[in-house]
């Protein structure tokens, strides 16, 4: 502990431990510690201010650093929007061997332009692009739909809409609410709109709904108050291979309803 | 087989819960006192984070096809064994088909109950528990606690000699704890309980004015208390952060809702949250809490990280103590 002080702009207190300008880690429980990305650097005021997505990018190039070094202690991670929490096993390793792996192994941060390029190889050998096909615009008794709203709100056709939201390899921000529901951004800026005044006792399951500048895929019935532009066949099941991860991409493709029962059949199946 | 005759309120096979999946979004869940959970499993010579069950507020029958060992730890309740009043035993030798019943929780709210026999459970994520709002886990992976009737295969049992009977005698084993041990046990069941817990996360956005109050009031439990969460009542404690960016929520993190009354985040909780957080109750006040039932009092008591992990790591010691002393395995 006591070398750890010398860290250069190293301050104990609050439980924090700068990483770089702009990240600290934040010791949370007895268990667990958080890497947050804030949007202002600490050490100058000039600096400039960062922007949620290259918080978030940020905050994926931590995990992706830490995962390539596979350590055995860690047993759980969360990631969302501009932190990223750690979860070891208290018997096997102590919070100070912990911080210190994290303040070599992600010493690399501080140097941001010159090894981008090289972090953003190993972040995309990660992640996995998840196809979703997606019957927009579907709208009966059991699958409300909020297209008309949608189009009356943004003054967009209901083609438009449907362009502009499969123009985008989204990337997942954070995932929580419930299993497998991953927040997914950005949604074009002419999409973006507030949530419903009145939020659904139950959305469907594969409803693919939007709100703010984001868009979500709700993987199971649940209560909910995003503007739903269609519905998807797609199950992310418990099997690991088709669960969300955070360093995850999805694409949305348009599909017709045939299309789409014909999926929804061989799902159940 | 063992049967579960009557369920109670709710009763779920619990373990020390999921581990890696909180990633894609699903609670970490797990026995909600830990520190019963373990200790029923130690009684019983199991490793101590194997399946036992996990009574909420009492009122459960049984009976298991075999004899075996049970440790009944947790909530108090009123225990007999085919109609036998059971006095103060922890952990006795069941005999046969032995019709055992659990009155309602006169003290506590959890009971766990561990066997010296392992029972065909499925498992999801590395774990036997079941979250119902998430619809996972369970018997029938539907996230739904036991019913009435449910039965259960026996696939393992350990070995009841002559040494183990004897050890066992008549009305259960005499089971003498450490005195921290000891201590602790009684502290899980006073009515105002003071739980040990660390100012991190958004502490700095608090006023030293609130975080005073925070500290030197007592709070009340709601009725609202389950395996996600506990709500408080008392003083209202204000943050000056209003639009906070969601953040991975830990256990035992106490979160600060625009009502400014706390709200002790649990097992079955959300892996994120919005709520500005003012700290964390340690594994010891989360312990301490499970125990508490609504309108008992409770007061937060600032410590460190370090000091949280002394203490547990002394009592993992001693849970490894008192299985090593219990004359009876599963795996012998």
């Amino acid at each position: 502990m006591f070398e750890l002080e010398k860290v250069q702009g190293y301050q104990y207190m609050h439980n924090a431990v700068p990483l770089d300008e702009y990240s600290h880690v934040e010791r949370v429980s007895e268990v667990s510690i958080i890497i947050r990305v804030n949007e202002k650097s600490r050490t100058c005021a000039k600096r400039p201010a960062l922007s949620l997505q290259a918080r978030n990018a940020r905050v994926k190039r931590c995990l992706a650093l830490i995962k390539a070094k596979s350590p055995m202690w860690l047993i759980d991670h969360v990631v969302s929007y501009d932190s990223l929490l750690l979860v070891y096993e208290a018997q096997d390793i102590r919070y100070d061997i912990v911080l210190r792996f994290l303040l070599s192994t992600l010493a690399e941060l501080k140097e941001p332009e010159k090894k981008k390029s090289h972090a953003k190889k190993t972040e995309k050998e990660i992640g996995h692009v998840h196809q979703i096909d997606v019957c927009y615009g579907l709208n009966n008794e059991s699958q409300p739909s909020d297209m008309s709203a949608v189009e009356e709100y943004t003054n967009l056709t209901s083609r438009d809409i449907v362009n502009l939201h499969q123009s985008i390899e989204y990337q997942v921000f954070a995932i929580g609410f419930m299993p497998n529901f991953a927040y997914l951004g950005e949604l074009s800026p002419h999409l973006r709109m507030p949530r419903l005044a009145h939020p659904r006792q139950a959305v469907s399951a594969g409803a693919v709904a939007i709100a703010g500048q984001q868009t979500a895929v709700y993987p199971s019935i649940s209560p909910g108050g995003w503007h739903i532009i269609g519905y998807t066949a797609f199950s992310f099941s418990d099997d690991a291979t088709v669960a969300m991860g955070p360093e995850d991409k999805v694409i949305f493709k348009a599909i017709d309803q045939h299309e789409y029962e014909r999926q929804l059949k061989q799902a159940e199946k | 087989m063992l049967t579960i005759i009557k369920s109670g309120l709710t009763t779920q096979w619990t373990d020390s819960g999921r581990k890696g999946r909180q990633l894609s979004g699903y609670s970490q869940s797990g026995a909600i006192d830990w520190f019963s959970f373990q200790l029923a499993n130690a009684l019983c010579g199991n490793a101590l984070h194997s399946p036992a069950l996990e009574v909420m507020a009492g009122n459960i029958e049984f009976s298991v096809s075999i004899a075996c060992a049970v440790a009944i730890t947790g909530a108090h309740t009123d225990i007999s064994i085919n109609k036998q009043n059971i006095k103060n035993g922890k952990v006795f030798l069941l005999k046969k088909n032995d019709h055992v019943k659990l009155g309602p929780a006169t003290k506590g709210l959890f009971t766990y109950i561990a066997f010296s026999a392992a029972f065909e459970l499925p498992v999801f994520a590395n774990s036997v528990c079941a979250v119902k709002r998430e619809k996972t886990g369970g018997m029938q992976g539907d996230g739904k606690p036991i019913i009435d009737g449910e039965e259960f295969v026996l696939i393992n049992a350990a070995q009841i000699d002559d040494k183990a009977t004897r050890y066992f005698g008549k009305g259960g084993a005499q089971t003498s704890f450490t005195p921290l041990i000891t201590a602790f046990i009684a502290s899980q069941f006073y009515t105002h309980k003071k739980l040990p817990f660390s100012f991190c996360y958004q502490q700095s956005a608090f006023s030293k004015v609130d975080k005073q109050r925070f500290i030197a009031h007592e709070f009340e439990i709601t009725q609202y208390i389950d395996k996600m969460g506990v709500r408080l009542a008392g003083p209202s404690i204000h943050c000056e952060l209003t639009n906070l960016i969601s953040q991975p929520m830990v256990n035992g993190a106490i979160q600060i809702p625009g009502s400014g009354l706390p709200i002790i985040m649990r097992n079955d909780r959300q892996t994120i949250g919005g709520y500005p957080v003012i700290g964390t109750v340690n594994s010891q006040g989360l312990a301490l809490l499970a125990q508490a039932t609504s309108s008992q009092k409770i007061t937060f008591v600032a410590t460190d990280f370090d000091t949280a992990n002394i203490w547990r790591q002394l009592i993992d010691l001693q849970l490894k103590q008192v299985l090593n002393t219990t004359k009876l395995r599963l795996y012998a």
